[in-house]
């Protein structure tokens, strides 16, 4: 069972937190206790006075890699587990935020939750966004207790958090009831007692107020454990058999605040029960005790694997977010919408990318596609009001305005501000998804890059938005290959795509399904039919969806991307060949292909026989223009491969043929320039400022495909070095 | 599946706090939050006013450009939204602070918006030489006028120019970005028109200016309004601040032969100027207008009959529709505005409905395709996959990859002579 307390800030919430687990424990259960509060201080008492590292803290100091589960966790008084959030500090940042990202890294590395008795979360004060309401989300609090007072302010927060639970109360109520922690025997009870029966909850406990407590304190332990025989004790061991043995639940109900001050505040003096301390000593819980674990085990099968893009794996800086690279993602599904929850502003900037990418592809190749032009994407343009109020009604207008179009399915999409304010997608999908169940609603981890960057983005689109299409029953069929990881903002991706399904035709293979790119809801439920994936690229989110599914489907995936270059080309189509048993088929398509290959080199070779090359490139893999000047007899002398967001891997065939240095910059390449004095300087943008004049030339970030690749720059090659080494207008500079 | 409006892709106030600042040639933003909000500003600022004439991303390797020479940024992740983004405050602004800028403008991202981090407590703290400008927040999904606007008035604000001796025959532009498609063809263009008369631009509000011509704001006699709904909120301020008045154009901006009249006529009346000359040169472009026109109509009877559909803002739809319909006979089959002031919004729909047009109001151009399509390069793709033939003409961002090295411009003289060349050639199949 999973327990949330609250209650107002200083009424005793971490005491009664951490007297509930040692009581709980006492008893022989397997506790627990997460602390929901920047000041960290909720576990103190069962750890002996210890303050332990925070979720958030461990977080920003460890990196992702070497973050592990048992660094967070602490095990305390009779093998209490405890945790703490954390936060920042007074008056910066965002505490709300932090629950929900400690929640997330909890998930991340595997903690069951399951495993435990009982969890408990002891929230900071009143429930003030969404971030603190994260534990009466679904899922998370089976069973909610409100701590109070006899005080006015404490019954008013109570009462605030009444209508905090209200929110999150559909499907079933989870309001065990009041915890009195009183402040004296002599304190009116009237308020409180008025307060319990005008909400109809009941009051579960009164925690007396005794001088035992700040005694334990000073003890560094809880009451529980310094005075297990105490009257004071036995309040919690009575509140632990509730918290055991409760089967009634009340649904949240709040007083309109005139009536909640009327009440409290009108001079009424009700009998209040005598509470005696001339009692029997109190009863433990009769259970066997178990002894207490020394430190938190992990299991090895608790371990999820990991998807991160290597911006999050490095905590290097964020290109880019997710919610945008999900979009790009999303968008690719035919009959399809997604929804962005977010400002205007987000969804703008992230269908700009998009629109770029298309309205590239259709000056270059002259190809409309439809997602990149036309993407199916509904704002849900959060406001001020929804950013302070919360966004699920405007959530669920937008999923209606989704559903109105008849989709097949719809992603869902969200952004920093709604990820910052908390709000609870599945809250709103579950609303509307009673509406229409036969249409998916498929949330996909985004929260603007509060989740990760635009890599993260387009991963979780796949993993959890694409894949929660495939039908699992569907069986291999032969001669049928999927393609995974091509890249969405390729202004050549669809003409790529086009040469390998030529090729593939010639050896009678079909494509059954883009992983994901132009595909359909149709084409990803049928995704298990090809016995074979076919990556675009093996860069590093190449390697990841390859993983990810011989992980999930164990359905292998080919060693060779897409081959750019000829001798690429020869060992893709031979991979594909022989696992299709079409090894004739594909050694009739090379041989094809090679008379025009040695074609091209009789005719641009003698022009570059001899010429001297260097790369300047971001590309972690160049041997498709290595391979080509090495064929046209040039020299290639150096390549700087530069620090790129999306790969992190350089690979060559041809070790030691040339110098090869990564993390490359300006202040070497004037070095290199100078003592190389390099014929031919290729790059990915023109350079700025080269220590003397050169001929220069691009080379795109992706290149086109086949068994070409870098030779199809020879032409432009041997005309480009009989040009002026610096043109006219280059002096025409202010 | 398509959604059946492209709202997807109109920026909102974020956007035109940005670009407000971006328009001063010696001011920059620097921007509190995630790179994923600076790429797509830093390109559209450097594409529309290039400042340097180099893209080398190894030129801007350092920290917080990230290969682009403009809108520098925090970079936030998700450690920095719940622990605050001091380090990287810190950190940034003296950076930003040396590369010789006149002002910079600290912007908070949505996000960064949220989590309430006191820019004005850094930018103090931090020391500058440079004076700095805070926008915590640019307002979520709100007109993106709006936020243009409300970055206008704290960039005067902080600036203070001071009261001037009003020099007479002089003028600012005002409402007009850098966003806008064409911005300096349109503002090369009514110069031309307005110096025939003897009237001098001072500046151009945030748009290609310098600090030092804002400084001098209140020599002008008189701000002139190029696009109403980027100025509504300016024209009292600029009274508050500077007892400085506004010209509206009543007819929308100078676009078209008809409203071009109209503007430089309401100009020159309010500063008592002669309009003549100005007028002059609308009546020769008029001829050699009415030369092509009458070629291309004796062989085909174009355009007039010929569809139009136009999806903008107001101040260019209304006088752009209106045009198209008195001068070219051509007929509208949608007129779609996001952005306007209510009066010039009640103009179009006042005007449709008056040539029985009244159903072109907001429609969609999916029921019948126009012959020609003046929209953003988003809305004319989006037509192009109907597979019907249309010319597509492209009023606002984002456009398509042709790179313009002639300033082309839709307003003035000039502008209308350019629209007549590229209707004529676009029906004719050219």
């Amino acid at each position: 069972m999973k327990i949330a307390i609250y209650g107002k800030g200083g009424i005793g919430k971490s005491t009664i937190s951490a007297n509930l687990s040692a009581a709980l424990a006492h008893g022989g259960k397997k506790v627990l206790q997460i602390g929901c509060d920047p000041k960290h201080d909720s576990t103190r008492l069962l750890l002996g006075g210890k303050r332990i590292v925070t979720a958030l803290d461990y977080m920003k100091n460890t990196p992702v890699a070497l973050q592990r589960l048992d660094q967070v966790l602490h095990v305390g008084y009779k093998g209490i587990v405890c945790a703490e959030a954390g936060g920042p500090e007074p008056g910066v940042g965002c505490a709300g935020r932090g629950i929900l990202s400690t929640f997330a890294l909890f998930e991340r590395l595997g903690l069951d939750m399951d495993a435990f008795d009982v969890v408990l979360y002891d929230v900071l004060g009143d429930v003030v966004c969404g971030g603190f309401a994260v534990p009466l989300r679904r899922g998370f609090a089976d069973i909610v207790y409100v701590v109070t007072s006899e005080e006015f302010m404490s019954i008013y927060a109570a009462n605030n958090i009444l209508k905090g639970v209200k929110n999150f109360d559909e499907g079933g109520h989870r309001l065990a009831g009041l915890i009195l922690n009183s402040r004296g025997a002599d304190e009116n009870r009237y308020p409180v007692e008025g307060f319990a029966r005008n909400v109809k909850l009941p009051v579960k406990q009164v925690v007396p107020r005794s001088e035992l407590f700040r005694k334990s304190e000073m003890m560094e332990k809880t009451v529980v454990e310094a005075f297990p025989n105490s009257m004071e004790a036995r309040a919690f061991y009575d509140l632990a058999q509730d918290v055991l043995e409760n089967h009634t639940f009340y649904p949240a109900r709040f007083l309109n605040e005139d009536f909640l001050e009327q009440l409290i505040l009108q001079d009424n003096t009700l009998q209040t029960e005598e509470y005696s301390e001339n009692t029997a000593p109190p009863k433990p819980l009769d259970i066997d005790v178990k002894p207490p674990e020394k430190s938190f085990q992990v299991k090895p099968s608790s371990q999820k694997p990991i998807f991160l893009s290597k911006s999050l794996l490095t905590r290097e800086p964020l290109h880019g977010c997710a919610f945008s690279g999900a979009l790009a993602t999303t968008t690719q599904i035919k009959d399809t919408i997604t929804v962005a929850h977010g400002p205007r502003s987000c969804t703008n900037i992230a269908c700009q990318a998009i629109l770029s990418a298309g309205f590239r592809l259709f000056t270059r190749k002259k190809i409309l596609l439809k997602s990149q032009v036309a993407p199916a994407v509904i704002s849900s343009d959060m406001d001020e009001s929804v950013v302070i109020y919360g966004g699920k009604d405007n959530l669920v207008q937008t999923l209606q305005r989704a559903m109105d179009q008849n989709p097949k399915a719809v992603f869902l999409v969200t952004t920093c501000p709604s990820g910052l304010i908390g709000d609870d997608p599945l809250a709103a999908i579950n609303e509307i998804q009673h509406r229409y169940p036969n249409i998916p609603v498929i949330p996909i981890t985004s929260d603007g890059n509060l989740r990760g960057d635009y890599m993260q983005g387009v991963i979780n689109a796949c993993m959890e938005g694409a894949a929660a299409l495939m039908d699992k029953t569907v069986k291999p069929e032969s001669h049928c290959v999927n393609i995974l990881a091509e890249k969405n903002i390729a202004f050549n991706a669809e003409s790529n795509f086009n040469t390998v399904v030529d090729i593939l035709k010639e050896m009678n293979i079909d494509v059954n399904c883009r992983f994901v790119r132009n595909t359909s809801v149709e084409q990803l439920k049928n995704f298990l039919k090809a016995p074979l994936n076919l990556p675009a690229y093996t860069d590093y989110f190449g390697r990841l969806m390859a993983d990810f599914i011989d992980e999930r489907w164990k359905v292998p995936t080919a060693k060779h991307p897409f081959p750019v270059g000829f001798s690429e080309s020869i060992a893709w189509v031979r991979e594909i060949a022989n696992f299709f048993n079409e090894s004739i088929a594909g050694e009739q398509v090379i041989d094809t292909h090679r008379q025009h290959y040695e074609t091209m080199i009789a005719r641009y070779g003698h022009a570059l026989k001899g010429r001297k090359l260097m790369i300047l490139t971001y590309m972690h893999n160049v041997d498709w223009i290595v391979e080509a000047a090495f064929d046209l007899g040039m020299e290639v002398i150096k390549v700087g491969i530069l620090n790129f967001s999306q790969d992190n891997l350089f690979i060559t065939r041809y070790p030691d043929r040339f110098e090869v240095e990564t993390d490359y910059d300006s202040a070497k390449r004037d070095g290199d320039l100078e003592r190389l004095k390099p014929d031919l300087l290729l790059g990915n943008y023109t350079p700025k400022n080269l220590p003397h004049p050169l001929h220069v030339d691009i080379i795109p970030m992706c290149p086109d495909v086949g068994f070409y690749g870098g030779l199809a720059f020879a032409h432009r090659w041997a005309t480009l070095i009989k040009a002026p080494v610096t043109e006219g207008w280059k002096n025409d500079a202010l | 599946m398509m959604p059946s409006d492209d709202s997807n892709v109109i920026p909102d106030s974020f956007t035109g706090a940005i670009v407000a600042i971006e328009g001063i040639r010696d001011a920059a933003v620097l921007l509190n939050g995630p790179t994923g909000c600076k790429f797509y500003h830093g390109a559209v600022s450097e594409n529309q006013m290039p400042r340097t004439d180099f893209l080398d991303p190894l030129y801007y390797s350092e920290e917080f450009y990230f290969g682009q020479p403009r809108v520098p940024v925090t970079f936030l992740d998700d450690y920095d939204y719940v622990f605050g983004a001091t380090d990287k405050l810190e950190k940034i602004l003296p950076v930003v602070a040396q590369k010789g800028h006149g002002l910079i403008g600290v912007i908070n991202s949505p996000g960064a918006a949220l989590i309430g981090d006191d820019l004005l407590r850094f930018i103090k703290n931090a020391n500058l030489p440079v004076p700095c400008i805070a926008v915590e927040n640019t307002g979520f999904s709100q007109p993106m006028a709006s936020g243009f606007q409300d970055t206008v008035m704290d960039v005067l604000t902080r600036i203070s120019p001071p009261e001037l001796p009003r020099e007479k025959g002089c003028v600012n532009l005002m409402g007009i970005s850098i966003f806008h498609h064409h911005w300096q063809g349109n503002i090369a263009e009514l110069t031309t028109l307005l110096q025939a008369c003897g009237i001098r631009v001072n500046t151009t509000i945030c748009a290609g200016c310098t600090l030092a011509e804002l400084k001098n704001i209140s020599s002008a006699q008189l701000n002139v309004v190029v696009h109403a709904e980027y100025a509504d909120a300016l024209v009292p301020f600029m009274v508050e601040q500077f007892k400085m008045d506004s010209f509206i154009p009543p007819d929308g901006a100078p676009v078209g032969f008809k409203a071009t009249e109209s503007w430089i006529s309401g100009v020159c009346e309010r500063l008592d100027v002669n309009p003549a000359p100005a007028l002059e040169l609308i009546k020769c472009a008029r001829q050699k207008s009415h030369e092509a026109l009458n070629r291309f109509n004796a062989l085909t009877g174009l355009p007039k009959g010929a569809t139009f559909a136009v999806d903008g803002d107001a101040s260019l739809a209304l006088p752009l529709a209106t045009w198209l319909y008195e001068y070219l006979g051509m007929v509208p089959v949608s007129i779609r505005v996001n952005t306007g002031l209510p009066e010039s919004m009640d103009k179009i729909e006042s005007f449709l409905q008056a040539i029985d047009c009244a159903e072109a109001w907001q429609a969609t151009m999916e029921n019948e395709t126009p012959d020609v399509v003046f929209g953003s390069g988003a809305v004319i793709s989006r037509l192009g996959l109907c597979g019907d033939p249309f010319t597509g003409i492209e009023l606002s961002l984002p456009v398509g990859t042709y790179q313009h090295v002639i300033p082309k411009t839709y307003m003035g003289t000039q502008g209308g002579l350019y629209l007549i060349e590229r209707i004529i050639n676009g029906l004719a199949g050219c």
